[in-house]
């Protein structure tokens, strides 16, 4: 999945346009993305990716550039 | 619509009493010749309806706004659910048969029967955490709210009877009642119906459950009155982390047991790791408390804050806070004596030896929030363990509802253990 992809994913999700989702968008910034928002998101992406992403990890994403470095720390390559 | 189970009893139980009403859903469930569903369904099921929350099903509209629904919906995640029942039970497979566990010895697991949940009137959710690990292997369940409660659980039952086969029994073998703390006949017709009692809430509500008269083989889950802190160093703790812990003191009022009610923050006022540290707390807490919703508080919440305050500054304390009663941040060189600590008020007391603050740790610790430095950590827990706390999770962490909780085993106490020894195997 790249990076656009990603924005797409979640702009499918959150039920927003998007070019709202940009690198510095965080949760409480589009009207999806709220607590079960996110946790949607970790969901999908757990699903999507086959990747485990931690609860402390999914705590501290406070925007979509903070959630590519999870990704990408954890072993998938968003770009 | 709505289930066989819930349909009984969604509305306040009025003119027929709550233990006939509990008497003929039990004779309903006994006659009932129906396929028995194992846990792997189960689990199934649960997952369906982890997803139909977080896709917000429009019957859980009234639901998902509630705080703790995302919570709730991480929580029935299949996956999620699994890695909690095997922290207690490693051999999932005695949930549907006899497992051998030792060269002659097996062992099953086997539900316990009806599960009666007490729900707290703070946090009624957190009932549906206890129902669905009871619901999960096997057990009915009666669900208490009280006539004044919003009921929260018909909509969940609601979407898991239009899932499938397995969330319609699961569903069926729920009810929910409503009644007042008074009805004492309410009570008791609960509580002598029940392999296991399970009760949310204060001393009061805790006491009133325990002294009800039970089957002797009753099992007792009591999750009584507790309280929580945090313990961080604030040379340590980045701006992130304080958001999170500022959203474990905002999130559901501190009326969660696990809401922090007191901060021991390592460092001194006038240095700048401490003062960092406030001015960002103080920041956080700002702005979450005008980003979360909250409950409207009443006279009585309202003096009490003010009490509260004026306690502090009473006793030498300084205190930051909003122009009215939204938030309160009381510097304090020890707790102060009598502040409560509710609706977003806490008290953050300075510290530089973990000695200085063991004699403040309240009798009834539950959840001890940390952000230390590794052999801090290691050292902290080591003692915070023996005088009683439960968990120490990070902050952001500390409303997330898990098992152990309150220091007990779950899952466990809803199943019997059946041992059987096995023949010696041929020559």
């Amino acid at each position: 999945m790249n990076r656009g992809e990603l924005k797409a994913m979640m702009a499918e999700l959150f039920r927003c346009d998007v070019n709202e989702i940009q690198d510095t968008t965080g949760p409480g910034d589009v009207t999806g993305w709220d607590s079960l928002g996110h946790v949607a998101l970790m969901m999908e992406l757990q699903n999507r990716l086959g990747v485990h992403i931690p609860v402390e990890d999914a705590l501290e994403i406070a925007s979509v550039s903070d959630l590519v470095r999870i990704l990408d720390r954890i072993g998938s390559d968003v770009n | 619509m709505s289930h066989k189970g819930v349909d009984m009893c969604a509305v306040p139980c009025g003119d027929a009493s709550v233990g006939e009403k509990i008497r003929k859903w039990l004779a309903s469930q006994e006659k009932e010749n129906v396929e028995s569903f194992g846990y792997p369904q189960r689990l199934a099921a649960f997952h369906k309806l982890s997803r139909a929350m977080l896709m917000r099903d429009v019957k859980l509209d009234g639901l998902v706004h509630l705080s703790g629904a995302a919570f709730l919906a991480s929580f029935l995640d299949g996956a999620h659910l699994e890695s909690l029942i095997r922290r207690e039970i490693p051999h999932t497979d005695a949930l549907e048969r006899f497992v051998r566990i030792e060269e002659r010895k097996s062992i099953r697991l086997v539900r316990r029967g009806t599960v009666c949940h007490w729900l707290a009137g703070n946090v009624p959710l957190l009932g549906a955490f206890s129902w669905a690990l009871s619901a999960l292997v096997g057990n009915r369940n009666i669900l208490r709210l009280s006539s004044r409660q919003d009921d929260v659980v018909t909509p969940i039952m609601d979407v898991l009877s239009d899932l499938d086969t397995v969330g319609r029994r699961i569903a069926a073998e729920t009810l929910v009642v409503r009644f007042d703390r008074d009805d004492s006949e309410g009570h008791r017709a609960m509580s002598q119906n029940a392999d296991v009692r399970i009760a949310w809430g204060g001393r009061e509500a805790i006491e009133t459950v325990r002294s009800l008269p039970c089957p002797w083989h009753c099992e007792d889950v009591l999750m009584g009155p507790r309280a929580s802190i945090a313990v961080i160093d604030a040379a340590s703790i980045t701006e992130g982390a304080i958001g999170r812990l500022a959203t474990d003191v905002v999130f559901f009022d501190q009326m969660a047991c696990s809401s922090p009610q007191l901060l021991f923050v390592r460092g001194r006022p006038g240095h700048d790791a401490f003062d960092r540290f406030l001015d960002q707390f103080s920041s956080a807490i700002a702005s979450q408390s005008g980003a979360y919703r909250r409950h409207r508080l009443d006279a009585s919440e309202t003096y009490q804050i003010e009490l509260d305050r004026a306690r502090v500054v009473l006793s030498g304390g300084e205190l930051r806070r909003d122009a009215n009663t939204q938030w309160t941040i009381a510097l304090v060189s020890c707790p102060v004596r009598g502040v409560v600590g509710m609706n977003r008020f806490v008290q953050v007391v300075p510290f530089e030896s973990f000695r200085a603050i063991w004699e403040f740790f309240p009798a009834n610790l539950q959840t001890c929030i940390v952000q230390l430095g590794a052999t801090d950590l290691v050292d902290f827990t080591e003692r915070a363990a023996l005088l009683g706390v439960c968990r120490f999770p990070l902050p952001g962490e500390g409303n997330h509802f898990e098992v152990p909780w309150d220091g007990s085993l779950l899952v466990s106490r809803f199943l019997r253990w059946v041992t059987r020894t096995d023949p010696a195997p041929a020559p």
